[in-house]
């Protein structure tokens, strides 16, 4: 071919012209993803069976509520799917009102049929989080009205409808997939594997994929009703070591990183915001103790056993190892809710006291078992196992022939929800945000005294008090029986609060609204 | 195993081995762990599990490698580490080998349908990544040292299996295996008594080499919270503390050292025995 300059500035203009092409193409179809790296704390994403930390965020931003939160708040709710609400003057019916312009993101709209099916599908389909619909009667008088009633007053109602567990289902898609919410759907539900492949809410995200070991996708929802749409294209949540996350940080990588320690969080670099929560985080570790597992240990059944262990162990030492912000959990109930106790009134070490209680038990040559989740779980950076070695040495060191037994959670977990762990190191994170969550789940014969084979009728006074206080309405009332109920836990509970760590979240600068919440720890559908 | 070290110790490899500066260097190494090893109550400074100082203290004349997030003494456990780190590296190796050999040997000598059976197996455990395979079966097994030393040997055994099986097929060409099973011995008889003798070399050479190999796999598993548990002193679980609090560099780095030195160390006395034990591969690898 023979070349003139015709030719040549016609290939070169082609030339340029195909460049600017490619170069613009990419930018055209850019989408604005947000990268989310947590240690997967996340069974699936069907609402009915999620209940643990991960499954929150994300079911948070698929499914929506009657009410919710905004920011980091939880005391105040504020319309969800509901737009309006009312109490009775006994705190026994609850009546909401559905938004009028609330659709799902196939577009079909939210009835109240659709509120009644997933509400009564949590309780019947008896998964961990059905224990929040405990006493609650749920009626739709209307397409555009449900009610909510109890038994006896329970002011809670309001925050427990703001849990991701009562995320409103496309009840239609749901019946049609297998889901049921009849009294049998414990063994009639099938949707738990449709609901780990699509999501079926009305939030501003919906489920891309699902990968309980890897990563969630979710996607815009780009039919949302609602006022703000989500900000993002795309959102990744990682499965993502804690080390890793602070890499990730460290090189820019990742958006918001949800599990470094404060010390982990010292020193990641000039691109990245630390957020502190409004206080310490509202989950705390403890130390259970099962009187079921074996009777020879005596744990609960004699209370020297168990105040050998409390007056053991050297709660600075965690407190120091948790880091910056954390404190002492004195009681039960975090430092976030009505009716904490005070710094003053947590348990101090005692080791003579603890000797002397390790002798009266009787259990001098007994192995004790310490179950937690092993293979490097961590929560806010705190290593379950490096917990479990620093309550294991002072164990040891009042007599306890302490053996620890970690886990992966997959493990570990089911252990000790089924209570077959003979003492656990776990945490608890609020199911709902009011100190009722503490006491309806910690009394003797509830979800976690079960655990700890603690039975109901096994001790009057505590469960007097967990009666009264779930029923009573007058706020000052309510914290001195909420912490009455804590100061007799700390008595004789076989369960030890140990730390509440600080409640941080480490964030990229280039995103906007993040804050920590102590229900789904990020909102996802308030990030820009 | 003690008829090779006394034919070993009559042999002219003994002194051959002592030639080689890098048997000396790894011998030395090993001997110096040993001793750190049994020795650790007295030497160590502090108990490897108290937790009495401050935490992340960089190294200084009262903590010579730092203290870690839970204010422990790394010196101290790392003398406690070589406790579990080197025995379990050598009790795998010393399963892994025998459960190797066993198979190695029945499909050999077996032939037919077994020996194609046997090696079918073998070979579904050659096709995962031995890392892969360990942890699938740690994770199953749960997480402790006990069974991350079978996790480890599960993935070991057949790499001698394969060995000692091509060894027997050759072996089992030779009259005097031949006039063996005339005289009327059984198959274990024949195998014990005549092929023994002929596979011991190359199968302790192997080991030799694996060791190190199984240091630093069983190491991996705890430095993914498969192995070693807590509060248990163990290299591979005490780098993994180093990786999460990586800017601290003495707490990953020491124990990392440790195992760097024990690997190598179990390498050069492997390559120098090697050289000395079975000289046609070793020959054939210098060429």
């Amino acid at each position: 071919m023979k070349l003139n300059f015709k030719s040549i500035a016609s290939i070169a203009l082609s030339s340029a012209v195909v460049t600017a092409g490619l170069v613009a193409l990419p930018a055209n179809a850019a989408t604005k993803n947000l990268n989310v790296e947590t240690v997967f704390q996340l069974t699936s994403t069907d609402p009915a069976r999620s209940f643990e930390q991960t499954g929150n965020m994300i079911n948070r931003a698929l499914y929506e509520t009657l009410l919710t939160y905004k920011g980091g708040d939880a005391s105040t709710p504020v319309p969800g799917i509901a737009s309006k609400w009312k109490v009775n003057a006994g705190a026994t019916e609850f009546t909401f009102t559905i938004d009028p312009k609330a659709k799902f993101a196939d577009g079909t709209k939210v009835t109240s049929a659709d509120v009644v099916f997933s509400l009564n599908r949590l309780k019947n389909v008896k998964g961990n989080p059905s224990s929040l619909m405990n006493g609650i009667t749920v009626a739709a008088p209307n397409a555009k009205t449900v009610v909510l009633t109890t038994e006896k007053a329970t002011p809670q109602v309001l925050a427990i409808v703001t849990s991701p567990a009562l995320g409103i289902l496309n009840s239609k898609v749901a019946k049609a997939n297998g889901a049921s919410d009849a009294a049998d759907a414990a063994t009639a539900d099938k949707a738990l594997e449709f609901l780990k492949s699509k999501s079926i809410g009305s939030g501003p995200y919906v489920l891309k994929s699902f990968n309980l070991t890897t990563e969630v996708v979710l996607e815009k929802n780009t039919k949302y009703w609602g006022a703000s749409m989500a900000g993002y294209d795309k959102i990744i949540v990682r499965n993502v070591p804690v080390n890793v996350q602070r890499l990730n940080v460290i090189k820019g990588t990742s958006s918001i990183a949800v599990d470094l320690s404060p010390d982990q969080a010292s020193g990641v670099g000039s691109k990245v915001n630390v957020v502190t929560g409004k206080a310490s985080n509202v989950f705390f570790f403890y130390l259970s103790q099962n009187s079921e597992f074996s009777p020879a240990t005596k744990f609960t059944s004699d209370p020297k056993c168990v105040e050998a262990a409390r007056y053991g162990i050297n709660y600075n030492k965690i407190v120091r190892y948790a880091g910056l912000g954390a404190i002492q959990a004195p009681g039960i109930i975090p430092s976030f809710f009505s009716g904490a106790l005070k710094q003053k009134a947590a348990i101090k070490q005692d080791t003579a006291r603890a000797k002397a209680a390790f002798d009266a038990c009787g259990i001098k040559d007994t192995p004790v078992s310490i179950g937690y989740w092993g293979d490097g779980g961590a929560v806010n950076g705190l290593n379950f196992g490096s917990l479990a070695a620093l309550v294991d040495e002072d164990l040891r060191a009042i007599g306890f022939k302490t053996k620890l037994v970690g886990a992966p959670i997959a493990v570990s977990l089911p252990l000790y929800r089924e209570n077959k762990e003979e003492m656990g190191l776990w945490l608890w994170g609020p199911d709902w945000p009011d100190s009722t969550n503490y006491t309806e789940s910690f009394s003797p014969g509830t979800k976690v005294g079960l655990r700890m084979g603690w039975l109901a009728g096994q001790d009057s006074v505590i469960t007097d008090l967990q009666t009264k206080a779930a029923t009573a309405t007058d706020p000052k009332k309510r914290a001195a029986l909420f912490r009455s109920w804590q100061k007799e836990m700390n008595k004789r509970s076989p369960l030890i609060p140990l730390v509440q760590p600080a409640a941080i979240l480490v964030a990229n600068k280039s995103v906007v609204g993040v804050q920590d919440h102590p229900i789904w720890k990020v909102n996802l559908t308030e990030l820009k | 195993m003690s008829a090779i070290l006394k034919k070993f110790k009559r042999s002219k490899s003994a002194n051959s081995i002592w030639r080689q500066p890098l048997a000396v260097v790894g011998i030395v190494i090993i001997l110096t762990w040993t001793i750190l090893a049994v020795f650790a109550p007295w030497i160590a400074p502090y108990d490897p599990n108290a937790q009495d100082a401050d935490k992340f203290l960089t190294p200084s004349a009262q903590h010579w490698m730092g203290t870690d997030e839970l204010n422990r003494d790394i010196w101290s456990r790392i003398i406690y580490g070589a406790r579990i780190s080197l025995p379990y590296s050598l009790l795998l190796v010393f399963l892994s080998a025998t459960l190797g050999s066993i198979i190695g040997a029945i499909s050999g000598y077996a032939g037919g349908k077994v020996d194609s059976f046997l090696m079918r197996v073998t070979d579904v455990f050659f096709a995962f990544p031995g890392i892969v395979l360990a942890m699938a079966v740690a994770a199953a097994l749960g997480p402790q040292i006990r069974n991350a030393v079978i996790a480890v040997t599960i993935v070991a055994w057949p790499v001698y299996a394969r060995l000692v099986r091509g060894l027997i097929l050759n072996a089992k060409q030779n009259d005097y295996v031949t006039a063996s099973a005339l005289l009327g011995s059984s198959a274990l008889r024949t195998m014990v008594v005549d092929l023994r003798p002929n596979l011991s070399g190359p199968v302790f050479v192997l080991a030799s080499l694996e060791v190190g190999n199984a240091l630093l796999l069983l190491s991996g598993l705890s430095f993914l919270g498969l192995g070693a548990q807590p509060p248990a002193a163990e290299w591979g679980s005490m780098v993994s503390m180093g990786a999460v609090n990586f800017d601290r560099w003495w707490v990953g780095l020491f124990p990392g050292l440790a195992i760097l030195t024990a690997v190598l160390a179990f390498n050069f006395i492997g390559d120098s025995l090697r050289d000395a034990l079975d000289p046609r591969t070793a020959k054939a690898l210098r060429d």
